[in-house]
This record gives C-alpha cells, sequence and structure tokens, in this order.
C-alpha cells in the first residue's frame, strides 16, 4: 500500500487532508499535484499581489481565524485586481484602422494573363548545363 | 555613454531599405470582378513602412514591396479602449499584443511624430518601381535604424509565424 505522509494522524492535530489510507494511486497523484501546484503557487505568485489585495481588505489577526471584510463597497475592485495581474500575458486585441484617405478610380484593364514566375537563384550557386 | 538614434533622415533618391516611411502610399483596391475594358478600383492611402528586407531590395531580387501602415497611437486610443489604458499600452510596449509594433517618436526637425503602432494584420504589396519614384517625389524620408528596424522585422516574423492548434493538450492542474 502506498503511505504517504498525509495518512498520518496526530492527536490534538487537526488533519486537512482528503485523502484516505486507501486512497488509490491516481487519488494521491491528484491530491499531490494539487498541493504541488499550491506550493508553486504560493512561492511564485507575482509580486505584490497581496499587497494589492491588503488595500482592498479589512483584517482582524486578534483572533486565530482572520476577518476578511471588503473596506468600501466605492472601491474600484478591478483596478486592484489588474494591478496584481501578471504582465507578460499576451493580448489578442485588433484594431480595424480606416485608410488614411480613400477615393475611386477609373481604371482600363488592358490584358489579362497568367502570371509567371519569377525565379531569384541565390548568390554562389551556378547554373550551369 | 554612446547614443542610439532611433531615426535618420534620408533624401529621396536614396535607394529604399527596410523601416522607411513612406508617406501617403497609394493601395488599389481591385473591384470583385475583372475584365478588360474600364472598371472602377477604390484607392486606399496609407502611410507605410517597408518590410522587405533590405538585402533583396539592393539588389533588385524583388518585384513587389511589402509595406505596413503605420498610425500615431493616438489614433490608435481613438479606436480601441484598451489602448487608452496604461496596461494597453505598456502592453503594446512590451511586444505582447500580437500584431502591433510600438515605435519611437521622431523629435527630427521637420520630421516630427508621436508614438507610432506598425499594423502588422494588413499588409500590402506595392510594385517596387512605382514606390521608387513615389519615394523620389516626396522627397526626404525618415529611416529607422538598426538595431530598431531588425526589432520590428522580428516582430514581424513572430506574428506571422505564430500557430493556433485546433486541438490544445489541456492544461495540467
Amino acid at each position: 500500500m502506498y503511505q504517504t505522509t498525509r495518512d498520518i494522524t496526530y492527536p490534538h492535530h487537526l488533519t486537512f487532508f482528503s485523502s484516505s489510507p486507501s486512497a488509490g494511486i491516481r487519488e494521491i497523484d491528484i491530491s499531490d499535484m494539487e498541493d504541488s501546484s499550491a506550493f508553486v503557487w504560493s512561492h511564485n505568485r507575482p509580486e505584490g499581489f497581496y499587497r494589492s489585495l491588503s488595500s482592498l481588505i479589512e483584517t482582524d489577526i486578534s483572533s486565530i481565524w482572520p476577518r476578511f471584510e471588503v473596506k468600501s463597497e466605492t472601491f474600484i475592485a478591478t483596478e486592484a485586481l489588474q494591478e496584481a495581474l501578471p504582465t507578460d500575458v499576451e493580448y489578442d486585441v485588433t484594431v480595424h484602422m480606416p485608410p488614411k484617405m480613400r477615393y475611386p478610380v477609373e481604371l482600363e484593364i488592358k490584358s489579362i494573363r497568367r502570371g509567371e514566375p519569377k525565379i531569384v537563384v541565390p548568390e554562389g550557386i551556378e547554373v550551369g548545363l | 555613454m554612446r547614443r542610439y538614434p532611433w531615426y535618420e533622415i534620408v533624401d529621396g533618391d536614396e535607394p529604399l531599405l527596410q523601416g522607411d516611411f513612406i508617406s501617403s502610399c497609394p493601395v488599389i483596391i481591385p473591384p470583385s470582378v475583372i475584365q478588360p475594358g474600364k472598371v472602377t478600383a477604390e484607392v486606399f492611402e496609407y502611410d507605410v513602412v517597408i518590410m522587405s528586407q533590405s538585402c533583396d531590395l539592393v539588389q533588385r531580387k524583388l518585384d513587389l514591396v511589402l509595406v505596413c501602415p503605420l498610425w500615431p497611437l493616438s489614433e490608435f486610443e481613438k479606436r480601441n479602449d484598451f489602448f487608452k489604458s496604461s496596461r494597453g499600452k505598456e502592453a503594446l510596449r512590451q511586444g505582447n499584443v500580437p500584431g502591433y509594433h510600438l515605435l519611437n517618436r521622431s523629435e527630427l526637425e521637420g520630421f516630427e511624430t508621436e508614438y507610432l503602432v506598425v499594423d502588422f494584420r494588413n499588409v500590402y504589396s506595392v510594385p517596387f518601381d512605382f514606390l521608387i519614384e513615389l519615394a523620389r517625389r516626396k522627397g526626404k524620408r525618415l529611416r529607422l535604424l538598426p538595431p530598431y528596424r531588425e526589432h520590428l522585422s522580428q516582430a514581424f516574423a513572430r506574428f506571422f509565424m505564430r500557430v493556433g492548434l485546433p486541438v490544445d493538450i489541456p492544461p495540467f492542474k
């Protein structure tokens, strides 16, 4: 049986792990990955993430359970969240710009013929017989 | 510290190079049906920057020159709110808006510009001989200098070589 540290319980300590001793490998993998991603995120979170959010919330750390409340309803949360977002995201934005000037012209088409390839020989290559 | 200017001014009869600006370059939009005789077409005029490689231009290995329209940043701001925000402009500056490339302001006397945006999504080919004559008639022009010229070219390549997968690998959560 695959045994992980999460299967061990200690008296007087609450365990917050969801997997049971009978958890299969797949479940363990899933929960391990969840832990791992949470770990990676907590270590690689954008600089200033909490700093930006801290302006949004009121905290009471006098008890063991902190209290979080929105400071003001009029606070524009989107701006603070925008600041917290990473800056190297690609934005797929398209702007349809009209031409600087447009006007009709009359053209006379004299002939229509099929195009022919124009071959450009790279330098240094001799074309011989 | 050495200065690395973004632009220089060149004479109208100087050979065309990548990064040369041509103002009010006409592009003929043909009608949907073409047959011998008289037809009505539309002409669009754009301020453009030459995108074809300088070596191909110097050695006359092209019949058509690739150009991209460019716009003052303020025009973009008017058209799209994203570019009004500092986030949008910053994304543009950092090269995170595929299809568009930001160029610096020119402070050269007589050729002052604001920040300019090159539009890679609308490229046009203009006959080489026509462009040479147009540039000569217009006189002095602005030229983007290395390494900013190569930076522009690279941004165009990055935009053009993008691949969108129809079925992507799902993210690992």
